[in-house]
């Protein structure tokens, strides 16, 4: 079984009630704010860790920090030992919110949800349905490359029977990678192409296609909206 | 005097058509899917270059016009950041992804034999080397001296650009494989 390639979804979130271009706009801000100094990073810091919690996206946040745990403990360490623990501090704090930036996105809205939105903020609408529709492909193509691995296994190619070392290596290992990627093209290919129909079919291409419903922005966008980029721009302001 | 419908100006083709266009996002979650399901045996920096490198070669080639490679970047920059891949967050992984097939369609561009071994090494040395100077660019963004960012770099430079080299490679290899089976022939049909 195909593992799902992205965190769980948040159902019981507050933030699955607002429009994807709002959360987008947080944690575009949130990114912005890495560049405070470090009373006012602290601040939005300790503000956008209220949000989360109060989301329940404590566990995909910690998802993400847990990843990008071995390069944060080695930037700290580093840069108390050489510079400073302020600055320390300061890296720490920055790439906290760097990586865990986009989870209120990513944890909380549907690929139709993201779709809408995509088209809401004039990505051409043959775009946004190929990202949608490709984001949807990736749990089948995954299932379908493990199951080439699996058929070239039983033929004797295992990637694995390689060191890796010598340049003769490289070169017998990348010619067995072929009869793992070549199948995965012409099956891609042959889906591309049924998607391209299945979508002719129901009218893609035609010039008087409706475009996706999009939902106006509700008092708890406007709230999100004017609390982050107010903090925000309050912050960048405060000397 | 109303236009009717045979008398109205035709809308301007697209640059990609649906097929091509659905074709690149399929190559995108492709590169996704690569880094999920194939795990080659190499414990260097980079090393998921391979195969990422050789789909974007291979992308390029599959639909040769410019920007394919480029577009392929972005559409799995898209997937990449929102299926949570990365460890250092969505902004670092749709850059990587992005810049990745923005330096393929480069290298590409100035190639006159696109599907040459040494132009598509050299592309996936590039597309390889511009997802790790994104991660040096936004290290730098975030206020880490550059002194450590270049020293801490210097050995995944090097693991980079071989491994970008060898996706290129390899991208060249399934291209010759596809055109041996005759899949280019099966292409033109579909267009």
């Amino acid at each position: 079984m195909p593992r799902r390639p992205s965190p769980p979804l948040i159902e019981r979130s507050f933030l699955r009630r607002a429009d994807p271009r709002t959360k987008l706009v947080v944690s575009a801000a949130a990114t912005a704010a890495v560049m405070l100094p470090l009373p006012q990073l602290g601040v939005f810091a300790l503000g956008y860790l209220l949000v989360v919690l109060a989301a329940g996206l404590a566990v995909p946040v910690v998802g993400q920090v847990r990843r990008a745990a071995v390069f944060l403990v080695v930037v700290g360490v580093v840069d108390w030992y050489l510079i400073g623990p302020d600055f320390a501090l300061l890296m720490t704090v920055r790439l906290l919110l760097l990586a865990t930036a986009f989870t209120a996105v990513v944890a909380t809205t549907t690929p139709d949800e993201l779709h809408a939105a995509l088209e809401r903020l004039w990505v051409p609408s043959r775009l946004a349905f190929t990202i949608a529709a490709s984001y949807r492909f990736i749990a089948q193509l995954e299932a379908e490359w493990r199951g080439i691995l699996e058929a070239q296994q039983a033929r004797g190619i295992v990637l694995g029977s390689f060191t890796w070392r010598r340049w003769r290596d490289w070169s017998q290992a990348l010619a067995s990678v072929v009869p793992l990627v070549v199948p995965a093209v012409v099956l891609a290919t042959q889906r591309a192409w049924l998607t391209t129909e299945a979508a002719a079919v129901r009218g893609f291409e035609s010039p008087r296609r409706r475009r996706m419903d999009h939902p106006r922005l509700r008092w708890i966008d406007c709230g999100l909206l004017v609390g982050t980029l107010g903090l925000l721009v309050s912050l960048s302001a405060y000397r | 005097m109303s236009a009717t419908p045979e008398s109205r100006p035709a809308a301007p083709r697209a640059y990609f058509s649906t097929f091509e266009l659905l074709l690149l996002g399929v190559f995108a979650a492709l590169v996704i899917a690569g880094n999920l399901a194939l795990r080659l045996p190499i414990k260097v920096p980079g090393h998921s270059g391979i195969v990422w490198m050789a789909l974007l070669v291979t992308a390029r080639a599959v639909v040769p016009k410019p920007g394919s490679a480029a577009a392929a970047g972005v559409i799995s920059g898209v997937l990449a950041a929102f299926a949570g891949l990365g460890d250092k967050g969505a902004l670092d992984t749709f850059a990587s992804y992005a810049a990745a097939g923005l330096a393929v369609d480069a290298a590409m561009l100035a190639a006159r034999q696109p599907a040459g071994a040494l132009r598509c090494a050299c592309a996936g040395a590039l597309g390889n080397l511009a997802k790790l100077a994104v991660k040096m660019l936004l290290e730098l963004w975030i206020g880490i001296p550059t002194g450590f960012v270049v020293m801490g770099r210097v050995y995944p430079v090097v693991t980079h650009v071989v491994c970008g080299v060898g996706g290129g490679y390899l991208g060249h290899l399934v291209l010759v494989a596809l055109r041996r089976a005759g899949f280019f022939a099966y292409l033109a049909g579909r267009r």
